[in-house]
């Protein structure tokens, strides 16, 4: 863990991100549209008063970020060509199945990017997530049989290790390698 | 009609059959989990298609990058839309349960 940074400084990577934000709405690097973007950004983060975001452990691997998302577009593809088969298959939709999956990503940044990944991917909707138990409870769809439950709920864990893979902190990425060198 | 037109056209198309195909999801399907399938994935990827096709028609970098911006604020926000419909949906028991081969998440609120 690294320590806190405290003050002002923290909230650098979303002041910088409302600013690129505002450039691209505007459409023009003009100087007066990046100062009153930042302007505008700090008033907004100032009056907001979010809490400290979770941090995603501040550790990007960019090649596995690549991979992650180039992986994450096929999917999001075959997913949609899936569902609207399923749309249009004469006599209606097969059933689903709520499966709860194991999950070991400890932070919330974590878990938030797995969760949305799983969203995104083919017959998966993450439902709800019990962060005390560590579970995450997905919807898949279509799923017909015991086996395809069980497919499922490995490919959930093949995402959230892809997801920690691209962007997780150490410890996690070295828990998910021991795990996997054990199978 | 040049190149560049006709590739536009086919991603247009394609969106839209997409969006369209979605659509057709949210009506046919049974329930309130099974219809976020169709609201999230067709959906999004008919958006893609579409923001792709209007991004080739105008072909410059300032529209492009307001483009990726409506993409990654998509892809970021309808997981997160779909969740907490699911996750509301679920707490009220607004679900088909003898459509569901497993039910985990019914078998750990039984227990809790």
């Amino acid at each position: 863990m690294r320590p806190n940074k405290t003050g002002a400084l923290a909230w650098l990577p979303e002041l910088c991100w409302l600013v690129v934000v505002w450039v691209l709405l505007w459409g023009s690097v003009s100087p007066l549209v990046p100062l009153t973007g930042i302007a505008i950004a700090a008033a907004a983060l100032w009056t907001a008063r979010l809490p400290r975001p979770a941090p995603l452990t501040g550790r990007l691997r960019p090649v596995r970020l690549l991979v992650y998302v180039g992986d994450l577009v096929g999917e999001l593809f075959s997913s949609a060509v899936q569902v609207s088969w399923q749309a249009i298959r004469y006599g209606g939709p097969a059933g689903g199945a709520l499966v709860s999956v194991p999950i070991r990503a400890h932070s919330g940044g974590l878990l938030l990017v797995t969760a949305n990944s799983v969203s995104l991917t083919p017959g998966n909707v993450a439902v709800e997530l019990d962060r005390e138990n560590g579970r995450l409870f997905v919807h898949g769809f279509p799923i017909r049989s015991e086996r395809e439950v069980e497919d499922l709920r490995r490919f959930v864990v093949r995402i959230e290790a892809r997801v920690i893979r691209a962007v997780g902190s150490p410890q996690d990425l070295r828990a998910i390698e021991q795990e996997e060198k054990r199978r | 009609m040049n190149a560049t037109n006709v590739v536009s056209a086919i991603l247009l198309l394609a969106g839209a059959c997409f969006a369209a195909l979605g659509g057709l999801g949210l009506v046919r399907f049974p329930d309130v989990l099974t219809r976020l399938h169709a609201a999230t994935k067709p959906q999004v990827v008919g958006l893609l298609l579409i923001l792709a096709g209007v991004g080739t028609r105008f072909g410059d970098a300032t529209t492009a990058a307001q483009l990726v911006l409506v993409a990654a604020f998509q892809l970021i926000t309808v997981p997160i839309t779909a969740q907490t419909v699911g996750r509301i949906a679920c707490r009220l028991g607004e679900l088909r349960r003898d459509l569901l081969l497993r039910d985990e998440l019914g078998e750990k609120t039984r227990t809790d």
